[in-house]
């Protein structure tokens, strides 16, 4: 172990004084390439940087929390279905329209072939291609919606706490009302008003959810608002935005970061549904409007409605798996006891 | 002389260095009330004075320290000063502008009058680096833009507080108390201020780390010609730091002088009694401690009369009970107040 004082001066000042802070990024550039043969621990220099380099980094590693059997399942789920969506022309056998249209080379509900190796649905549709094609709409509604309900409801509940008085009364009245109502009944009646199109349930999915995000933020935003730190950056001049987004939000961020995780599975999960109940959009290929489909041929061709209900699970458990490591790593409670 | 300036005056930097003979910060007859909601329809059904009436004045280069025991309205004062609570009644100048409750107009004068909090571990956000603490005041109120220079004037700022430039890309929770503290006051630092208000800002530390708080604080006043507004319970460290005292008692004080006389010279009773509670080392002076009997009174509801006579060991006269005792004047310095030297 070489100590900071052994550590040559010269090197100190390079990396320590600001002016040359941004010296660095430009010298790992040009003077890299010599070190690319050499064995990190024969170089002088580099076991000076790599000291350096560890003093200077931060203390807390967030990858190292996420250290668990069934966040690491949970993640690999999650890449799996996100790889389906990605790259589906390329793994999928079949395209897109060709599995939306009908297949006349084949007999409907056929069981498992080469061909066709998750078997065959109505219209003589592949399975398996279905699947993949499945998982774009699903994470791209899921996401989308989820993003927007976190944004708009992370900045409505911060607003409302931080202000008070008649604001968050009156912000906090009409969360009430939205959720008042129940939530699968009120999207299939605004779906069957709007149109079932993509974007519209997107948006519905979106909007129904900010409520919970509000509603999840405000309570901690109070809690951190009577802090010390708050009142200490006001001395330091901090307008009333600095304060709530780079003082108040960063510190009370971490539940709906694991919200965020645990809904889009729930999301998803209720994406199906309505396909399933028939409302979803019918130009997309959708899981719970495949299970819908072959309902009822579950007896006689079980794989049709089986697969697509795999593919719900995968993604649901994957995002939950994760929403929950997430909630460990982010709980600073539980820090001492993992680490067994 | 020059012309007070209120209203609606656009203040500018110039206004704000300009010189000026008088005392840097002037509070006159301040009052601070805290209202207490309760009941089914949440309305206001009481106040807390916090504090009554209060009045006193800080010259460039001194320490004004302002002792009392806790609930009696030290820290209501700073964060007043502070606009951090609105007065209700009273004055505070900067030198000669007037700054009472207009947090958003003041932001030029907040350069000038920075304040140090009691829990250092507190008042730094957790998830922000200590560059762009230190660095905040810069950004904000002198509106500095580039992260280099700011990153060269924090480096300057932390040198002064003895902390080191491998320092600044740390969080908060990877210091120990003291050097926490040191950070809080090179934030304080760093606008360059006149006044500093440190409420209590070695009570959250150990004794050694205190010494080395209170020699810092020491020398930067020395270096940067600073005055502070020293809140505290602590006597013995206000005899080492302070100029003048100002002893409070439930929102109002009792007594003010220099150390010496407040020290050598002590004339109320409850100051003799706060000087009898500190730790003694001889024999002599352990006998002779008075010990106050009850608790300090509700603020809400205050006594009538003087504040202090239902705890007072002395009281002798029948108006202590009746009205509130008047400023006396001792010497040039030292002010009391109480009946025993009314007349």
């Amino acid at each position: 172990m070489i100590k900071m004082s052994e550590v040559d001066t010269k090197i100190k000042e390079k990396y320590y004084e600001p002016e040359n802070f941004k010296l660095q990024f430009k010298e790992v550039l040009t003077d890299y390439s010599k070190f690319l043969f050499k064995p990190g621990k024969e170089d002088e220099e580099l076991k000076k940087r790599d000291f350096l380099y560890n003093r200077l980094k931060s203390k807390r590693k967030f990858a190292t929390k996420l250290d668990n059997t069934l966040t690491k399942i949970g993640l690999v789920a999650v890449f799996i279905v996100i790889c389906w969506a990605v790259f589906a022309p390329w793994i999928a056998r079949y395209n897109y329209f060709f599995v939306q249209g009908i297949d006349y080379s084949v007999s409907w509900y056929d069981p498992p072939t080469a061909a066709h190796p998750f078997g065959v649905s109505k219209f003589g549709r592949d399975v398996l291609s279905r699947l993949i094609w499945g998982a774009r709409s699903s994470l791209s509604i899921g996401l989308i919606a989820i993003v927007m309900a976190s944004i708009f409801g992370v900045i409505v509940g911060i607003l409302s706490a931080y202000q008070g008085g008649i604001i968050d009364s009156i912000i906090m009245r009409i969360v009430d009302i939205i959720m008042a109502f129940p939530g699968l009944i009120m999207i299939i009646i605004i779906v069957s008003i709007l149109g079932n199109e993509m974007y519209y349930i997107m948006l519905i999915y979106g909007v129904l959810g900010i409520p919970g995000y509000a509603r999840l933020i405000r309570g901690s935003v109070l809690q951190e608002k009577t802090k010390t730190y708050v009142e200490a950056s006001k001395v330091s001049g901090s307008s009333d935005w600095r304060i709530m987004f780079r003082h108040i939000l960063p510190n009370c961020i971490a539940p709906v970061i694991v919200a965020v995780t645990f809904n889009v599975g729930g999301i998803i999960l209720s994406l199906a549904g309505l396909s399933f109940l028939g409302f979803g959009d019918y130009a997309l290929i959708e899981w719970g409007t495949d299970i819908n489909i072959a309902r009822s041929r579950l007896t006689t061709a079980p794989w049709a409605s089986i697969w697509p209900g795999v593919g719900i699970f995968i993604t649901v458990l994957g995002f939950m798996l994760i929403g929950d490591g997430l909630r460990d790593a982010l709980d600073p409670r539980l820090q001492g006891k993992k680490k067994k | 002389m020059n012309e007070a300036i209120t209203g609606k005056t656009k203040i500018t930097n110039k206004l704000i260095n300009q010189n000026y003979d008088g005392p840097l910060l002037t509070v006159k007859n301040l009052a601070v009330d805290y209202p207490i909601i309760g009941g089914i329809f949440m309305r206001q059904i009481g106040t807390v004075k916090a504090v009554r009436d209060i009045s006193f004045s800080v010259y460039p280069d001194e320490t004004l320290g302002i002792v009392g025991e806790s609930g009696c309205g030290k820290t209501t004062i700073a964060k007043t000063i502070l606009n951090l609570v609105e007065s209700s009644k009273g004055e505070i100048w900067y030198k000669n502008i007037r700054i009472d409750n207009r947090l958003k107009k003041m932001r030029k004068v907040r350069q000038k009058i920075q304040m140090v909090f009691q829990d250092p571990d507190a008042s730094l956000s957790p998830r922000m680096k200590i560059v762009d603490i230190v660095g905040e005041p810069l950004r904000n109120l002198q509106g500095m833009r580039d992260g280099t220079e700011i990153r060269r004037k924090v480096l300057l700022l932390l040198k002064q507080v003895s902390l080191k430039a491998e320092h600044l890309d740390r969080f908060p929770h990877e210091f120990s108390g003291g050097q926490k503290q040191r950070i809080v006051i090179a934030r304080a630092l760093a606008c360059e201020p006149d006044v500093i208000c440190l409420d209590e800002p070695t009570s959250a530390l150990d004794v050694s780390v205190q010494a080395q708080i209170l020699n810092l604080l020491k020398d930067l006043q020395e270096k940067f010609h600073i005055a502070y507004v020293f809140i505290t319970h602590d006597l013995s460290v206000i005899h080492h730091i302070g100029h003048r005292i100002g002893v409070m008692y439930l929102g109002l004080f009792v007594e003010t002088g220099t150390i010496d006389d407040i020290f050598y010279n002590t004339q109320h009773p409850y100051t003799k009694a706060l000087l009898s509670a500190r730790p003694a080392v001889s024999e002599d002076e352990k006998q002779h401690k008075i010990i106050l009997e009850g608790e300090i009174p509700s603020p809400s509801n205050p006594p009538t009369g003087c504040s202090f006579h239902p705890r007072c060991q002395e009281k002798m006269l029948p108006e202590c009970n009746k009205e509130s005792p008047h400023e006396t004047i001792l010497s040039d310095t030292h002010h009391v107040w109480c009946w025993k030297y009314a007349k």
